[in-house]
């Protein structure tokens, strides 16, 4: 071979060999090119440390970082084997970090939120964050902007309920209170620095209306702090720095505190309990709604506090979750989970479909009839061709069965049909806070679009079973922030989703006025939407006011005509009360849509009858849903049905009488152990004395009162004798035996001392236990100052 | 063409039948009340949309085939028997039959003539009623083998009826008798089953009586192939079954299987029973025609089908014996 000759072979294996590189690499490039977009950043933070309540809402902030080029991902959250996620579509600028919130629906035993970030065609990012349910727990939030820590007990030291305390800033405080529905308890000590949005003030009041336990902390900070939180949130005003007695804290806990407790005045208004003496009190508690606040008068990160013995006691006494009541969502407040259930197994109360248009069909038969018969036969009989019928009979006949089944298939009306049950309840005067259950039905698998207020959280409803159909939750991915959200249903199966949002809402000019001649209820109609059999309730009468157009008033007079003396057990009968009954008869049957009404009450109005402090209801009937979502379907059968659940305030001056129902037993205040006899609330009695405490509604709480007449009865036999009966005396600061053994009315004609700021005090001692739970009630003759 | 001699007694009981106003009232009078059955059901439906369960539209549109259903089959039964119920002994009673035995129609010529024509009367009066089935269309719910299932029936009741007046008209030779013979035993088989059902049903603590209760019935024979039809395939309306418009005629046809109410297919031992019914008697008319009981050729063929029909029942004996095991 020549020098050119070998140049040539080298140069060409070089090239081949290039060439080979070249098209090994070319692969390896062309990948790298294409997965470049993919490279996308993802962390997600779970709020509460991943922890959360069973079937709650569990905050997310997703961070994703894009160094490529701008896209638009589909973010979604789901829990392992769950057929829908909740998800949220974001624009990613290229090379930016971007931070989305996102709710996570949780179940009541997820140990892990799967996240994944994707475009319609990829899946770019996923991650797995892991999360811890619990059941039978408080967890509490704890907002400050300073540090604060709790010495709160450890788990192995309570029987129940152990706590479990975060941190949250107050930024990161969620603007929808489905963002603290894991939260039985918050703790806000310190916002002098960040206030809160209103919105997060919104959230946060509705949580607490919703059964949350509020604790505001005292100290020096504690003006900057009440600032920041709305009226209704605020128990009184801070005084001056003062001393507070470190006895009643030793008391309490059973462990000496310091002897140098500083903390501030507090001036609670009279509807307030205070704990505490004179202007020294250590904290005051008012019901709001299902939830309590309680405003506390020191610092909790006081080092008297903190690093103090009897602190964990302390904090196990005081940040009680409102409701105890143990249930397979775990033993803290699970008003909005018993709630949701409720509304959801009312989707079987399917409303009646669309009835096809049949009367043309009908007459066309008609005159069919006639025709087929003596009309065919005259015109044979005229042309005596009578046998012919034998043709032409069928031939109309068939002539006829083309036309009516023509007719009939062009009227076919649809199988579908979709129900709406709505719960509002007024949260303050312009917002309100409305849960809704959709019911989806059709008669084959379908996709749906569904398009609703882009504030609203959606999540599939609970399965249930009634005898009425079954619900399951709806499938797919469910949009946050978008408004528009594709649904799997399947075919005769009822899907079912919950919508939860706060929509504003001008509050109901309700008013309950008490004067010397009678108790007037008055209530105007300020919603803007027409109210249906409008009804106000308490103590387990109901006045009704009928319908009420947009700014419409009406009154009547409490208490109602012929009303029942003894409080029903449910407020459904006390409402529906005939009609129900008369459904319940022998072979009788209850109208859907009166059963529906009944599911509403109980979901909405019930659990506030029960709670402590809850006062009268206004309650009316809306044909629209504040949470309007339309549903994509033609010809569909819908109903829409929103029970909206109103405050009326009491009002009045001068003389008043109390009627028999209004004071409620305070179980809260001394622990006491209630039991039901005849559907009615009593006290469960033992052979040690039984305090009774009972009280005003809050907004009569400067009712001076001056005759008081007791009622006793019993669920057993009342002891014929050995029952002693004695009431508190405030002013004296003792109890006062009475001459009175029971059961029956004890009338009292001066009775002032034995009531302070709208609470009495009872004490029943002897043979007490042997009458088993023990019904109190009150009625009382007394002023109302000017307010 | 001896085959075809039915035809001149057929073609001449057709002319004659649709003479005068009573077939043409009798058809307004089927349709009419066919039609104000449906709108009664229909009215009872939408009226109680809103009570109890929810209901859909196939529900309703099977409530109304059923409702329409069980009044076509009552009607039939009741028409057909009358139908034939006068042919032969009208003949007597004219005196005509001497006269048509000495044509060369024979008494079996005769007989399938009348028969035809009593059944080809019936036929028109169900032809007419067809178009009420229109309004089922309207709400749905009803599929073709629904359909067929209750037209068979139909069509084997009206056959054994048009029998069975054929059958009380030949034995009696007066038209009177036979009516009250015909009458008598059709209430006997349609009350009397109902009523023997409920007393065996209350001598047993008011539990259903055994299904063999309802086989000669054509009311339960129906309300059992009515309740075949099944509500849609869903959780909500498997609840409302069909089954409970007919829980009276039903007795003792509706079993319980895993919690769910199933309509035996006791229709299927009534359509062989109806069968073997029409042979035998058409049968024992002809012989009773002619008033001679040697064996004629046409014994042989009747023997024959005769045969032929137990070896068809034998052979499917799992398929309507299914109604009377109790085992859907």
């Amino acid at each position: 071979m020549t020098q050119a000759g070998r140049v040539r072979s080298v140069t060409l294996l070089v090239l081949v060999l290039i060439s080979i590189t070249g098209s090994l690499c070319l692969p390896t490039y062309a990948a790298h090119e294409s997965s470049a977009q993919a490279a996308i950043g993802l962390d997600v933070r779970a709020a509460f440390d991943g922890n959360y309540a069973p079937e709650r809402w569990l905050p997310l902030t997703i961070t994703l970082r894009n160094p490529g080029a701008p896209l638009r991902v589909q973010v979604a959250a789901g829990l392992p084997g769950a057929t829908s996620r909740q998800m949220v579509v974001v624009e990613l600028p290229g090379g930016a970090e971007t931070s989305v919130p996102l709710m996570a629906a949780m179940d009541s035993q997820a140990r892990e939120v799967q996240v994944q970030v994707s475009t319609d065609t990829e899946l770019l990012a996923e991650t797995t964050v892991p999360v811890r349910p619990r059941p039978d727990e408080r967890l509490i939030g704890l907002v400050s902007d300073r540090p604060l820590s709790l010495m709160l007990p450890a788990r192995q030291d309570l029987q129940q309920l152990p706590l479990q305390a975060f941190m949250l800033d107050s930024r990161s405080l969620p603007e929808h209170p489905a963002g603290l529905s894991s939260l039985s308890l918050i703790v806000i000590n310190d916002l002098s620095d960040q206030p809160l949005s209103l919105a997060q003030i919104d959230a946060l009041l509705a949580w607490v209306i919703s059964g949350g336990h509020l604790v505001i902390g005292g100290g020096v900070d504690a003006a900057a702090t009440l600032a920041t939180l709305p009226a209704v949130l605020r128990l009184g005003s801070v005084g001056e720095p003062t001393e507070l007695d470190p006895v009643a804290l030793s008391d309490y806990t059973g462990t000496p505190a310091s002897a140098v407790l500083e903390g501030v005045q507090l001036r609670f208004a009279p509807d307030v309990i205070g704990f505490g003496e004179g202007r020294t009190l250590l904290w005051g508690r008012r019901n709001l709604g299902l939830g309590l606040v309680t405003q506390l008068a020191f610092d909790p990160t006081l080092r008297a506090i903190a690093n103090w013995p009897g602190a964990p006691v302390l904090w196990d006494r005081l940040l009680v979750p409102t409701t105890t009541s143990s249930s397979q969502f775990g033993a803290t407040a699970a008003f909005a989970v018993e709630q949701t259930r409720t509304l959801a197994s009312g989707l079987g109360y399917l409303p009646a479909i669309s009835l096809p248009r049949s009367n043309l069909l009908f007459v066309l038969l008609a005159i069919y009839a006639i025709v087929i018969g003596p009309g065919v036969a005259l015109i044979l009989r005229r042309f005596d061709r009578q046998a012919w019928a034998w043709l032409v009979v069928p031939g109309i006949a068939l002539l006829m069965l083309a036309v009516t089944s023509a007719i009939a298939l062009n009227n076919r009306s649809s199988e579908r049909i979709v129900s709406q049950l709505s719960v509002v309840e007024q949260i303050d005067g312009d917002t309100a806070r409305v849960r809704s259950v959709m019911g989806l039905l059709s008669p084959v698998d379908d996709i749906v679009a569904l398009s609703l207020d882009s504030a609203a959280l959606v999540r599939p409803a609970p399965e249930r079973t009634s005898n009425f159909g079954s619900v399951y939750g709806i499938e797919g991915d469910l949009a946050q922030d978008q408004g528009q959200i594709d649904v799997q249903i399947r075919r005769w199966e009822i899907g079912g989703l919950v919508a939860e949002e706060m929509v504003p809402l001008p509050a109901l000019d309700a008013e309950i006025l008490l004067t010397p001649e009678a108790i007037e209820v008055r209530v105007q109609n300020t919603t803007g939407q027409v109210l249906r059999n409008v009804s106000v309730v308490y103590a387990g009468q109901a006045v009704s006011l009928g319908d009420l157009p947009p700014g419409g008033l009406s009154s009547a007079v409490w208490p109602p005509p012929l009303a029942a003396l003894t409080p029903r057990e449910r407020i459904s009968n006390v409402v529906l009360g005939e009609a129900l009954a008369a459904g319940r008869d022998v072979g009788g049957q209850i109208d859907r849509r009166l059963l529906l009404r009944e599911t509403l009450l109980n979901a909405g109005a019930e659990p506030l009858v029960q709670a402590a402090d809850s006062g009268p209801l206004v309650l009316g009937w809306l044909n629209v849903a504040l949470v309007p979502i339309d549903v994509d379907f033609r010809d569909a059968a819908r109903q829409q049905v929103a029970l909206l659940i109103a405050r009326p305030r009491i009002s009045g001056t001068g003389e008043a009488v109390v009627p028999t129902g209004w004071m409620y037993l305070d179980l809260q205040e001394r622990s006491v152990q209630s039991c039901r006899a005849n559907g009615i609330s009593g006290v469960a009695t033992t052979t040690l004395p039984v305090e009774v405490p009972l009280r005003l509604p809050s907004a009569m709480a400067t009712f001076q009162l001056e005759q008081l007449r007791i009622d006793l009865a019993s669920e057993r036999e009342w002891p014929n004798a050995g029952v002693r009966l004695e009431l508190y005396d405030w002013r004296s600061a003792s109890w006062v035996a009475q001459d009175f053994d029971g059961p029956g009315s004890l009338e009292l004609a001066a009775a002032g001392s034995y009531m302070q700021g709208g609470r009495i005090l009872l004490r029943l001692d002897g043979r007490i236990a042997e009458a088993g739970c023990v019904l109190v009630d009150a009625q009382l003759r007394g002023t109302l100052p000017p307010q | 063409m001896r085959v075809w001699n039915w035809m001149p007694v057929l073609l001449n009981d057709l002319r004659m039948q649709l003479r005068g106003s009573r077939a043409a009232l009798l058809l307004t009078v089927y349709v009419g009340l066919g039609l104000i059955a449906m709108r009664l059901v229909y009215n009872t439906v939408a009226g109680n949309l809103n009570n109890g369960l929810p209901m859909f539209n196939a529900q309703i549109g099977q409530s109304l085939f059923i409702g329409q259903g069980l009044t076509l089959q009552a009607l039939v039964v009741f028409l057909a028997p009358a139908a034939t119920v006068n042919s032969v002994s009208a003949e007597y009673e004219r005196r005509t039959y001497d006269l048509l035995s000495a044509t060369p129609v024979a008494s079996v010529h005769f007989l399938i003539g009348k028969l035809l024509a009593g059944m080809a009367f019936i036929a028109l009066l169900l032809v007419a009623a067809l178009p009420l089935f229109s309004v089922v269309l309207l709400f749905g719910g009803v599929g073709t083998a629904d359909v067929v299932r209750v037209l068979v029936v139909l069509a084997l009741t009206a056959l054994t009826g048009s029998v069975l007046g054929l059958f009380c008209s030949a034995l009696t030779r007066r038209t009177f008798s036979a009516t009250l013979l015909c009458y008598a035993l059709l209430v006997a088989i349609v009350g009397g089953t109902l009523f023997a059902a409920n007393v065996w049903s209350v001598m047993h603590a008011l539990q259903p009586a055994p299904p063999v209760y309802g086989v000669a019935n054509p009311l339960t024979a129906m309300a059992s192939a009515l309740g075949q039809t099944r509500p849609p395939e869903a959780a909500v309306s498997e609840r409302l079954s069909p089954l409970v418009l007919l829980s009276l005629l039903s007795q003792g046809t509706v079993v319980i299987q895993e919690g769910e109410r199933i309509a035996l297919p006791i229709y299927r031992a009534t359509l062989g029973l109806y069968g073997m019914f029409s042979l035998t008697a058409i049968w024992i008319s002809l012989h009773l025609l002619e008033r001679r009981w040697q064996v004629r050729r046409y014994d042989l063929v009747l023997l024959l089908l005769v045969v032929l029909a137990v070896v068809a029942g034998w052979v499917t004996r799992d398929w309507w014996l299914a109604g009377l095991s109790g085992a859907a």
